[in-house]
């Protein structure tokens, strides 16, 4: 439930970016997240969704358009000071580890940008930084794998561990790439569950890419719709997530039944 | 299956029968002209000084030092790890001379040997009794037989010279290092080691092991001697205060303490040759002399082409 | 509570680290070769002589050990791969090429400058150069080489095969230099190759290498924190406020400086910024910050002692052996125990 008195965190204008030469995977992409705000972003394999957060956080540079944050373009911020402003959860698939740190050193590793300015910072876990993981890693239920080594946690497991991360880092915006992607149903509700709260009480943002629509349908206050790197259209979920507009987006027959449930069939004619 | 032995057998008996049994050197009767390879520098030097420097048609790439002017562009065959055998052929050796172990020598040598009708001389050099039947050889595979019958005697007479004048002094002990990093010595089995025996020195390194030990500077200090020599051969003699000692002034030895410790220029002081007799005096000079070192000394010279050998 | 690292527990940490070294220090002072012909180990405290000719070792060889413990943390949080290390992969033979450059270059000029000490120590020290300089080359080669452009790691095979064939063109390129260089400037390869503490070692030349080595060492100990984030994924370190690009830097850097300084107090010797840091790993835990007090000790503790080894058994096996020898005898069948286990825990990555 947005209303105008609303604070605006992050302002994305235009943005295009292209891995190679021949065609734009992210072209004059535009939006706003809002304090408030839980916004999934849907859309088909490589239509450019995780290359947007790359943007957003700043690890891809744009070859046009800008990101504002808190009023200050992200070519003006350092490291430090866009770490404190954004986290990411980024894609299971792309998190390898190569050393045995155990879950809670994990972490406790998203408290360095709180206090550091520099690279040298040894950085000792003050009272406040404990505290904020043991919260962290009650939210996510992995107390209990506090002192285990990463490498001998399953996926989901894994998983959960990166959230428990990306909310210790404790950042008023949060970017989220297909955090549910190894989640039981079980954790994928208390997570959501928990996002939603974050943004309603704590007048924070989450920007979320996922698969499952129905997921959106439930606990997303905005919906974005992308294909082919351009943005297709946003809004509430109930006006965005409609036959008319999801049918040519994914190229399946989709319907929707009284109790606001989405169906899935193959198309077998175009 | 069959097939596969029998074309074994074939392959092995053809192996077999490929090296002849070539005696490793020829018969005694030497052809007029002689023409010979030297790939070991110690039977350079020896030809050299026994006046026998024209029959050399072929060398190492570290003989240029020994031989003379008129000789200096002889072509080069190799050196004693590697051997051009393509060049070796094409100048029409009457003897190669080379210094292998037994096992070593190569069977290719021994084939061309064979075919190309040239003697292999196989020098066994490790001590100073080994010189005079090396000498000899060399005197007969070059027709200077008589030179080098001169060149044993004069050696043998000034050895026991020098041998008698120490006989009865205090052994000098000495450590002749011939590398400083690492820092290794020379050791027992070593040329170097009978030389300072005979020149009335005691060789403390000789009780470390053989040939050339990697040894402590610790180890030196235990060691303790008197005499410290530096092999630096064709180096500009020793000056006053010479840097090139720094590494070694600060050892806790005697030697440093005494200041006796000396470079030994000499190019020619690790080669055995007749001229060995020179060398030990030159070394038995440095051992004895009681002064710290003498502006003036000048070690042991090359041999000048030709001519007498002293 | 565990794995949290507070201010008590890291000066802890130092003070056992430190107790290990001084007591290490104490055995390895105690060794010495026996007297030739007489005794074939000697074992008691030194005498003033014996002291000051021990100590010129004891203390090479800890800074050695330091710099390349230290050096291999800094490879393997580059390389994101516990496999890392400065002889593995080539840096420290590239760094002997720069040396051995340096010397032939400056060879026909020492008998000039004879009579200038000043000149004359100039021109020793000034090895650093060029031995820091075949340092950097090699590591950015190997870091170009070895990394995977989508991932930003360098898996296990790539990182070995990288690391064999630069070893080999560095040992061709030194074997060159060697052989064009005049016989008196010509080092015992074979000898240099394997790795030996110098015995040319200086006061001077021993405060240079420490100056230097402090350079790269203190700088990476602070950024202790920074580096276990960087060595996540780039994404990761980046979403986490650490900038990547200048932590990259920082440990091309520092794990060059540090090999430099080493390999100008001995040459190449292997395994010791392998085999230090996994030990302390698997004690301690993968955190840097405890990972770069514990491995750079443990790494002059053991090459203290494998020097001493060598040292001591110089009159019992007539003859010094090279200390890379004992390294390497250590170290390589450790590394194929390492690989193994890697291969075994899911594939080569």
């Amino acid at each position: 439930m947005t209303n105008a008195a609303t604070v605006t965190l992050l302002t994305a204008n235009s943005l295009a970016f292209s891995y190679s030469q021949e065609k734009p995977t992210i072209d004059g992409v535009s939006l706003n997240l809002r304090a408030g705000d839980l916004t999934m972003i849907v859309g088909p394999n490589g239509c450019g969704k995780s290359t947007l957060l790359r943007l957003l956080l700043g690890e891809l540079p744009p070859s046009a358009g800008s990101i504002i944050i808190n009023n200050t373009p992200t070519t003006n911020l350092t490291r430090a000071q866009i770490a404190r402003a954004l986290s990411i959860v980024p894609q299971q698939s792309q998190i390898t580890y190569s050393f045995d740190y155990t879950v809670r050193e994990i972490i406790l590793m998203a408290r360095h940008v709180a206090t550091a300015n520099s690279l040298f910072n040894i950085g000792f876990e003050t009272p406040q930084d404990i505290e904020l993981a043991n919260q962290s890693m009650w939210l996510t239920d992995t107390h209990h794998l506090a002192h285990r080594p990463i490498t001998t946690l399953s996926g989901g497991e894994r998983q959960r561990v990166t959230i428990a991360r990306a909310l210790t880092q404790n950042t008023p915006i949060m970017l989220l790439d297909e955090p549910t992607s190894s989640l039981d149903l079980h954790h994928q509700l208390e997570l959501l569950h928990h996002l939603q709260t974050l943004t309603q009480k704590e007048s924070r943002t989450a920007l979320m890419i996922t698969h499952d629509l129905n997921l959106a349908s439930t606990y997303a206050s905005k919906v974005i719709v992308m294909d082919q790197g351009k943005l297709i259209t946003q809004g509430l979920p109930a006006e965005v997530l409609t036959p008319e507009i999801l049918e040519p987006v994914y190229r399946v027959k989709i319907t929707r039944s009284p109790d606001n449930t989405l169906h899935f069939a193959r198309r077998t004619a175009l | 299956m069959r097939i596969l032995f029998l074309f074994l057998f074939a392959l092995l008996t053809l192996a077999g029968c490929e090296r002849t049994s070539a005696p490793a050197t020829a018969p005694a009767t030497q052809p007029a002209v002689p023409r010979i390879v030297s790939m070991v520098p110690a039977a350079t030097l020896n030809l050299v000084l026994i006046n026998a420097a024209d029959t050399l048609v072929g060398v190492t790439k570290y003989d240029a030092l020994f031989l003379p002017d008129a000789q200096k562009n002889i072509p080069i065959v190799g050196d004693y790890e590697t051997m051009n055998l393509e060049s070796l052929v094409n100048l029409h050796p009457t003897a190669v001379i080379v210094q292998f172990a037994d096992a070593r020598l190569p069977e290719r040598l021994r084939d061309l040997a064979a075919s190309d009708h040239f003697e292999i001389l196989n020098l066994k050099l490790d001590t100073i009794e080994d010189l005079w039947p090396v000498t000899r050889e060399l005197g007969r595979i070059s027709n200077h037989q008589k030179d080098a019958d001169d060149a044993i005697a004069s050696a043998q007479h000034d050895l026991d010279q020098i041998a008698g004048e120490y006989k009865s002094r205090p052994r000098v002990k000495v450590v002749y290092l011939v590398d400083h990093n690492p820092l290794s010595a020379a050791g027992a089995k070593t040329f170097m080691d009978q030389m300072l025996t005979v020149a009335g020195g005691e060789n403390l390194a000789a009780k470390v092991g053989d040939f050339y030990p990697v040894i402590s500077k610790e180890t030196l200090a235990k060691l303790a001697p008197d005499v410290l020599l530096i092999s630096a051969p064709d180096e500009p003699a020793q000056q006053q205060n010479d840097p090139r000692l720094d590494p070694y002034m600060s050892l806790p030895v005697p030697a440093v303490k005494q200041k006796r410790v000396y470079l030994v220029t000499d190019g020619d002081s690790l080669i055995a040759s007749v001229q060995i007799a020179k060398q030990v005096r030159g070394l038995a000079d440095l051992l004895h002399q009681n002064e710290p070192l003498r502006l003036d000394f000048s070690p042991a010279t090359k041999p000048a082409g030709g001519g007498a050998i002293k | 509570m565990k794995n949290v690292l507070t201010l008590p527990r890291y000066l802890s940490l130092w003070a056992i680290s430190l107790l290990l070294v001084a007591l290490v220090f104490l055995l390895c002072i105690c060794f010495g070769p026996g007297v030739p012909g007489i005794s074939a180990v000697q074992f008691g405290w030194p005498t003033s002589d014996e002291f000051s000719l021990r100590i010129m070792r004891i203390l090479p060889a800890a800074l050695v050990g330091l710099a390349l413990s230290a050096s291999g943390v800094a490879l393997q949080a580059l390389l994101r791969n516990p496999l890392a290390d400065p002889y593995v992969l080539g840096i420290s033979s590239g760094s002997s090429v720069g040396v051995l450059l340096w010397l032939l270059v400056v060879g026909p000029f020492y008998a000039v400058v004879a009579n200038n000490p000043f000149l004359r120590i100039a021109l020793k020290q000034g090895a650093l150069l060029p031995a820091l300089a075949g340092a950097i080359a090699t590591c950015i080669l190997v870091f170009l080489l070895a990394r995977s452009r989508r991932t930003s790691s360098s898996d296990s095979l790539t990182l070995l095969l990288v690391g064999v064939v630069v070893s080999a063109v560095n040992g061709a390129l030194l074997m060159l230099l060697n052989h064009l260089a005049p016989p008196d400037v010509r080092l015992n390869l074979l000898n240099y190759m394997m790795g030996t503490i110098s015995s040319d070692v200086t006061a001077t030349t021993l405060t240079l290498a420490g100056v230097i080595l402090a350079l790269g060492y203190f700088p990476l100990l602070l950024a202790g924190k920074a580096l276990n984030i960087g060595s996540l994924s780039d994404t990761e370190a980046i979403s986490l406020g650490v900038n990547i690009k200048t932590l990259r830097q920082l440990c091309f850097i520092s794990a060059s400086i540090m090999t430099a300084a080493s390999i100008i107090l001995s040459g190449p010797i292997g395994f010791v910024g392998l085999i230090c840091p996994h030990i302390c790993r698997s004690i301690l835990g993968a955190d840097h910050r405890k990972l770069l007090v514990a491995a750079p000790l443990a790494g002059a503790a053991f090459l203290m002692l494998a020097d001493t080894f060598v040292s001591a058994t110089g009159t019992l096996f007539h003859g010094e052996l090279p200390v890379g020898v004992i390294t390497a005898l250590c170290g390589g069948p450790f590394f194929l125990l390492l690989l193994h286990r890697r291969r075994e825990n899911g594939g080569l990555q």
